[in-house]
């Protein structure tokens, strides 16, 4: 779970292009969006289809639920994980 | 061979009383051999069926059965009596189809218009149209009846002539009058259903009260929201309106149903309604006087919530105010070149203008789609499309903006119009949920806002199964002209639009939908082409537009410098993997206090929470730079270039 969340801060900052972020910059329940990092709607996008190359799992059509996943780190990892098992 | 039986037997079902009169009464064909003609053609007609269990496999039967019965009646009584039975057993027969599908819920002849159109089933008046087919299916009930009636008079008279000239001839002749008649009631009720009706035409009645407004989710949830549900929702955002007297309100909704709503509520109530999507608390600071009151879907600790207010009961006061067009006034907010937020000004007259072109282009194509949109509707294009003209023209629309490309697999039962922008679209390529196609039926896709490279339309095509319609237009000349870059990259104009090239090579409109502008002076550089098209070499000013939002960079650097912690401040726009801003910064005492302890990180975070007040996270600079003097020339101007160099 903890090299997870590293390699989600890893692929926010590489995907995302942050200059001057480091991975241990932003704390695993950091909101990504509407504060601190402000990451805007198309850092959401980009994020999104990050996470989808990496790691082949599929977010909601439900955009209320997509809200929840991209919160933070944590939740971020949480869903991918509960994913992954799924898959299994 | 069992296709020609088959064929032969639907033309002598249908000749059936002239081929009977013919044989018998005219040539006097022998009873006998008539007899065993219908003994073989009940044997080739059964061979011939299709055999089915259950209850098609009795109706197939029924022909044959009857067949046999008239034969052995010949020739055993010497009786045409059965023969002549025909005609009413057809009237009887169609007579339970038809009564059967009406207790059914979906009657016959509705069944036989969506075979016809399958567009039916997503069309805003399907309960207008089903009433309407039930209606019709009592009336063929109804001639049944009289068919009925009528041929049991001629059988009874016992007169071959005249059974054969009714049955034959005038039985036939009163179906096609009929069947002419409704033709011609349905083309007309068709039209009424299919009107256009303008906001500000708009009464409470103007719909039938089961139209479908609205959806939400996905087509086949049902979760519809109906005209009735449009004017009692109107009234109670209404009746909270009218006890304010705040003559200015600020409409903020992503939530299409809330913000159609709201809005027809406010021009009703005559407001003045602002239109903004940035809710960022400072902006709005500076949008709010004590006349201002705001409408919103969520909390900005300022505005009231419209989903609040449509808990409340229905009011008893249903009442439709009329709206006048030309007197309301509305704002909508955009980077002016200035730097400060610009508010343009339109009155809902204006914004209707342009329907007749829009509906005269793609009305028939809109009509047989429901829509959904990526664009909200505080955005000029948003607005126009996806709140103010679905309701005008019977369109049914998605409550929930799409957010995510991904969203967009969820609106496949149904064909659709997809009103984005070219940022969205690039996305939409792109995202590897879509690379197999997202799965849209009979799409039209319209985009504006922005430039869509045809490259990227093609992959579009691809994607979302359709080649985007691309509309050029700004917030403050609304529709100006259209392209479809697989048929030419020229922009056609609306009809009534005139324009022509400046001095400066931009383009200059004459446009009906621009309130008291002659000669409005666009920012757009443009190359006149023949025969009345033109095309577009890109932007001339100060303005920037990062993903279609337009963002002026004076702005921001007036905002940076009202941090407090700067002397001097440049901000430019960059792209790269995206389009993004970035600003230069020589930190004045209190910034290099303030900044200098902090972490690379620490500073971007703080700088963006500290803008964020201001604006949405899009426009909010990403790379900084703090130096000790920003790039001037002699002449104190900035050297942009030099300036650019620093963020290699």
């Amino acid at each position: 779970m903890d090299t997870l969340k590293q390699e989600l801060k890893q692929l926010i900052i590489s995907s995302l292009d942050l200059e001057d972020v480091k991975v241990e910059d932003i704390a695993d329940d950091e909101a990504l969006f509407g504060e601190g990092l402000e990451l805007d709607s198309i850092d959401a996008l980009e994020l999104g289809i990050a996470i989808k190359k990496k790691y082949g799992v599929t977010f909601s059509a439900e955009n209320e639920d997509n809200k929840k996943y991209f919160k933070s780190v944590d939740t971020l990892a949480q869903y991918i994980t509960e994913k992954r098992n799924e898959s299994k | 061979m069992r296709r020609v039986v088959k064929i032969l037997a639907s033309l002598v079902a249908c000749l059936y009383p002239v081929i009977v009169f013919l044989c018998l009464v005219v040539y006097h064909v022998p009873t006998r051999i008539f007899s065993l003609c219908l003994f073989a053609f009940a044997g080739a007609v059964f061979l011939a069926s299709d055999r089915h269990s259950g209850m098609n496999g009795l109706r197939s039967l029924i022909f044959p059965l009857f067949l046999l019965a008239a034969g052995l009646c010949l020739l055993l009584l010497h009786s045409d009596l059965v023969l002549q039975l025909y005609p009413l057993l057809v009237s009887t027969m169609l007579f339970i189809v038809f009564s059967g599908s009406l207790a059914g819920g979906f009657s016959i002849v509705w069944r036989f218009a969506t075979l016809g159109d399958r567009h039916l089933t997503f069309s805003a008046n399907q309960a207008a149209v089903q009433r309407y087919c039930r209606q019709v299916t009592k009336v063929w009930i109804g001639f049944f009846v009289l068919n009925f009636t009528l041929s049991l008079i001629t059988v009874v008279a016992d007169n071959a002539g005249w059974w054969a000239l009714y049955n034959g001839v005038l039985s036939y002749i009163l179906m096609g009058i009929l069947f002419g008649g409704e033709w011609m009631v349905r083309k007309m009720v068709n039209a009424r259903w299919n009107k256009t009706i303008l906001l500000s035409e708009t009464q409470r009645d103007s719909r039938p009260d089961d139209m479908i407004v609205c959806y939400s989710g996905r087509w086949s949830d049902h979760k519809f929201l109906y005209w009735k549900d449009y004017v009692e929702d109107v009234a109670k955002v209404k009746a909270f309106v009218e006890t304010s007297d705040k003559p200015r309100w600020i409409l903020h909704s992503d939530d299409f149903w809330y913000f159609a709503v709201a809005f027809a509520a406010l021009c009703q109530c005559h407001k003045i309604i602002c239109l903004t999507a940035n809710i960022a608390p400072g902006y709005l600071d500076e949008l709010f006087d004590k006349d201002t009151a705001m409408l919103s879907d969520v909390e900005t600790g300022r505005s009231t919530l419209i989903g609040k207010l449509l808990e409340a009961p229905v009011p008893a006061d249903l009442g439709w105010n009329a709206i006048d067009a030309r007197n309301t006034i509305l704002y909508l907010y955009t980077s002016g070149s200035t730097g400060k937020p610009k508010a343009v000004k339109h009155t809902l007259y204006e914004m209707e203008l342009d329907y007749d072109f829009v509906m005269s282009m793609w009305g028939k194509e809109l009509q047989k789609r429901i829509l959904v949109s990526s664009v909200n509707p505080h955005h000029i294009f948003g607005f126009l499309f996806a709140a103010l003209r679905p309701v005008t023209i019977c369109v049914p629309f998605r409550r929930e903006r799409i957010v995510q490309p991904e969203e967009l697999q969820s609106q496949t039962d149904s064909p659709v119009t997809f009103i984005s922008t070219p940022a969205f679209l690039k996305r939409c390529i792109e995202d590897p949920d879509l690379a197999g196609g997202a799965g849209l039926k009979d799409p039209l896709v319209i985009v504006s806002g922005g430039a869509l490279q045809p490259k990227d339309a093609a992959e579009a095509e691809r994607v979302l199964g359709s080649w985007p319609i691309e509309l050029y237009g700004s917030t403050e000349t609304s529709g100006i002209a259209w392209r479809q870059s697989n048929k030419s990259l020229e922009w056609s104009p609306f009809f009534d639009v005139g324009f022509r090239k400046g001095a400066d090579g931009c383009l200059i409109l004459n446009s009906p939908f621009i309130e008291n502008k002659r000669d409005f002076v666009t920012s757009d550089l443009v190359e006149i082409r023949p025969a009345g098209h033109f095309l577009l070499l890109g932007r001339k000013d100060s303005v920037v537009k990062i993903e279609e939002k337009r963002i002026s960079l004076a702005e921001v650097e007036g905002r940076v410098m009202e941090l407090g912690i700067a002397k001097d401040c440049s901000v430019v726009a960059l792209s790269d993997r995206r389009q993004y801003l970035a600003a230069v910064v020589v930190l004045n005492e209190r910034g290099h206090e303030l900044l200098d302890p902090m972490s690379p990180a620490e500073r971007l975070k703080y700088l963006r929470t500290a803008l964020a007040r201001w604006f949405e996270p899009i426009v909010i600079p990403r790379k900084w730079r703090f130096v000790a003097q920003i790039p001037q020339d002699s002449m104190g101007k900035k050297k942009r270039v030099e300036i650019l160099e620093l963020f290699k």
